[in-house]
C-alpha cells in the first residue's frame, strides 16, 4: 500500500506543471488529479492554452493566462467571465465561491452547467487576478464523469501556485 | 330678356321670355320695381344651407360664426408679425372694416341692364367686400428630419388639436394638419423646432377676387331662380313649363356648385394647411442586449473550445 502511494506521488509530481510565461513574466504550477494526463505543450499553446490535461472519461482541465494590461479587480473580471458565459453562451450558474490559491492570491470559482448536444455538461472556472496576469483555470466535461472527479478537480484548481 | 350669371350674358330668347310679365314701374336705372321688391324679399328669406348666410343688401357677406369672411379678415390682420418671415403676403395690419360700414347701398341696375344710364356709376356687387381686404389661403409644406417620426407626428397632431385645428391626413412619414389661420405662425414655428428643417415652402394665395366673383354669381343665380319660379307659375303651356323647369334645374345645379366652391374657399381661408414630411434622422443603433466587453480572451472560455482537444 505504501509502495502504491509512493508511486502515485511520483506520477503526481511528474504531472505538476511549472510554467513560466516569458511574455508577461507570470508563471504557475498546477497539478492535475492523478487520473489526468497533460497534453503536449506546443499544441496547447497553439490553441491558446498554457496547459491542458484530460481524463479517460472526457473531463478536461486547462489554464489560460492573460496579460493584465487593462487592469481590473477580481470582482470585475470574475463578473465579466460570468456574464459572458451565462448571458451570451447559455451557461447556468450553479454556485460561486471565493477561493484562495496555494500562494495566497484571491480567486473566484464559478460552477456552471450547460446542455450540449442532448447531454448535460459541467463547467467550472476559477479566476485569479494578479498585478501582471489574469489566470483562468477551467475544467469541464460530461456531468457524470465530471461529478466523479469534481472534488479532485476543484482541489487542483484551488491548489494552483501563482507567481 | 338677358340673364347675367357669373358675368356671362346671353341674349338668346328663351321660351319663358314669351310669358307676359305684369306691367310694372321702373326706377331711374330701369329696374323693374316689382321685380326688385320680389328679389329683396327672397334675399331676406334666403338662408343657405350648412350655416352659410349671405346678405348682399347691406354689403355684408358672412358665413357661420366660424367661417365668417369678416372674421377671417380680422384674423388675417393678426397673422403677420414684424419679425416673421413665414408670410409671403402681409395682410393689412388694421382690423378689417365691417362690410356693413362700407359705402351705403346705392340703387343698382339689374343685371339685365337698363335703357337709362345713371348719372353716377352704380356700385357693383363686388363693392360689398372692402377692396383692401385680402382673402388669403396659407399653406406650408415642410420636410423635417427627426429622430422619432411617430412621436413628432403625435406631438404635431396634439398641437393642432389644442389650437382648434384638426388632423387632415397622416401616414407613416407624412402628416397634414389644418390650423386656424391666426394660430398658423406659432404652429409653423413649433413644427420647425421639432427637428432639422430640410425643406420649407410657405405659400399664400389671394382668393379675394375669386371669392367675390363666385359670391356675385351665386347671388345672381339665386335671383334668377326666384324669377324662374315665378315664371313657372305663370307658364301657359306644358312646353313652356318644361322649358322653365329645365332652366331651373341648370340654375340649381350651378348654384350648388358655387355654394360648394364658396364653402371650400371659406374653409381654406379660415384654416391654414401645414403638411410635414418627416424623415427619420440617422441614429446610432445601440445593441444593448448584445453588449460585449472588448476582451478577446473572454471568447476563448467555454466547453466547446475546452473539450476540443488535439
Amino acid at each position: 500500500m505504501g509502495a502504491r502511494r509512493s508511486s502515485c506521488s511520483l506520477v503526481a509530481a511528474a504531472l505538476t506543471c511549472l510554467i513560466a510565461l516569458s511574455g508577461c513574466g507570470a508563471s504557475f504550477e498546477l497539478t492535475p488529479p492523478d487520473s489526468f494526463v497533460r497534453l503536449e505543450d506546443d499544441q496547447q499553446e497553439a490553441d491558446g492554452y498554457e496547459l491542458r490535461a484530460v481524463s479517460n472519461d472526457g473531463v478536461v482541465i486547462a489554464m489560460q493566462v492573460v496579460e493584465h494590461r487593462v487592469t481590473g479587480t477580481l470582482t470585475f473580471w470574475s463578473e465579466a467571465v460570468l456574464r459572458r458565459l451565462r448571458d451570451q453562451a447559455g451557461y447556468g450558474l450553479l454556485s460561486a465561491d471565493d477561493v484562495q490559491a496555494a500562494t495566497g492570491q484571491a480567486g473566484r470559482i464559478l460552477r456552471l452547467g450547460r446542455d450540449l448536444n442532448g447531454r448535460v455538461y459541467r463547467y467550472t472556472v476559477v479566476v485569479y487576478v494578479t498585478d501582471a496576469s489574469i489566470f483562468i483555470a477551467e475544467a469541464g466535461g460530461p456531468e457524470e464523469a465530471f461529478v466523479a472527479v469534481e472534488a479532485d478537480v476543484e482541489a487542483a484548481l484551488r491548489g494552483v501556485r501563482l507567481r | 330678356m338677358t340673364m347675367a350669371a357669373g358675368g356671362c350674358a346671353t341674349a338668346q330668347p328663351r321660351a319663358w321670355d314669351e310669358v307676359p310679365r305684369p306691367t310694372s314701374e321702373r326706377d331711374a336705372y330701369g329696374t323693374d320695381i316689382a321685380y326688385a321688391r320680389e328679389r329683396d324679399a327672397v334675399e331676406e328669406q334666403y338662408s343657405a344651407p350648412e350655416g352659410v348666410e349671405f346678405n348682399f343688401e347691406d354689403g355684408d357677406l358672412a358665413a357661420s360664426a366660424d367661417y365668417s369672411v369678416e372674421r377671417v379678415a380680422q384674423e388675417r390682420a393678426v397673422v403677420p408679425e414684424a419679425d416673421s418671415d413665414w408670410g409671403a403676403t402681409a395682410p393689412t395690419p388694421e382690423p378689417a372694416p365691417r362690410y356693413a360700414q362700407a359705402d351705403p347701398p346705392q340703387p343698382r341696375r339689374p343685371s339685365s341692364g337698363g335703357s337709362t344710364v345713371p348719372a353716377e356709376p352704380a356700385p357693383t356687387q363686388t363693392d360689398a367686400l372692402p377692396a383692401d381686404t385680402a382673402l388669403l389661403i396659407y399653406t406650408a409644406v415642410l420636410t423635417v428630419a427627426v429622430l422619432h417620426v411617430e412621436e413628432q407626428q403625435d406631438a404635431l397632431q396634439q398641437l393642432a388639436e389644442s389650437v382648434g385645428g384638426h388632423l387632415a391626413r397622416r401616414d407613416a412619414r407624412t402628416i397634414v394638419v389644418r390650423i386656424p389661420v391666426r394660430r398658423f405662425p406659432e404652429v409653423l414655428r413649433a413644427t420647425e423646432a421639432a427637428g432639422d428643417v430640410l425643406d420649407r415652402q410657405v405659400e399664400t394665395e389671394d382668393v379675394s377676387e375669386e371669392f367675390r366673383d363666385t359670391t356675385i354669381r351665386l347671388r345672381n343665380l339665386e335671383v334668377m331662380r326666384t324669377r324662374l319660379e315665378t315664371l313657372l307659375t305663370q307658364a301657359s303651356s306644358v312646353n313652356d313649363a318644361l322649358a322653365v323647369e329645365r332652366e331651373m334645374q341648370r340654375v340649381t345645379d350651378e348654384i350648388e356648385r358655387l355654394r360648394g366652391r364658396i364653402r371650400y374657399l371659406t374653409d381654406q381661408i379660415a384654416y391654414s394647411t401645414i403638411t410635414v414630411h418627416f424623415r427619420p434622422r440617422a441614429a446610432e443603433i445601440v445593441r444593448v442586449d448584445e453588449f460585449r466587453l472588448p476582451f478577446r480572451w473572454l471568447d476563448r472560455l467555454g466547453l466547446s473550445r475546452l473539450l476540443e482537444v488535439r
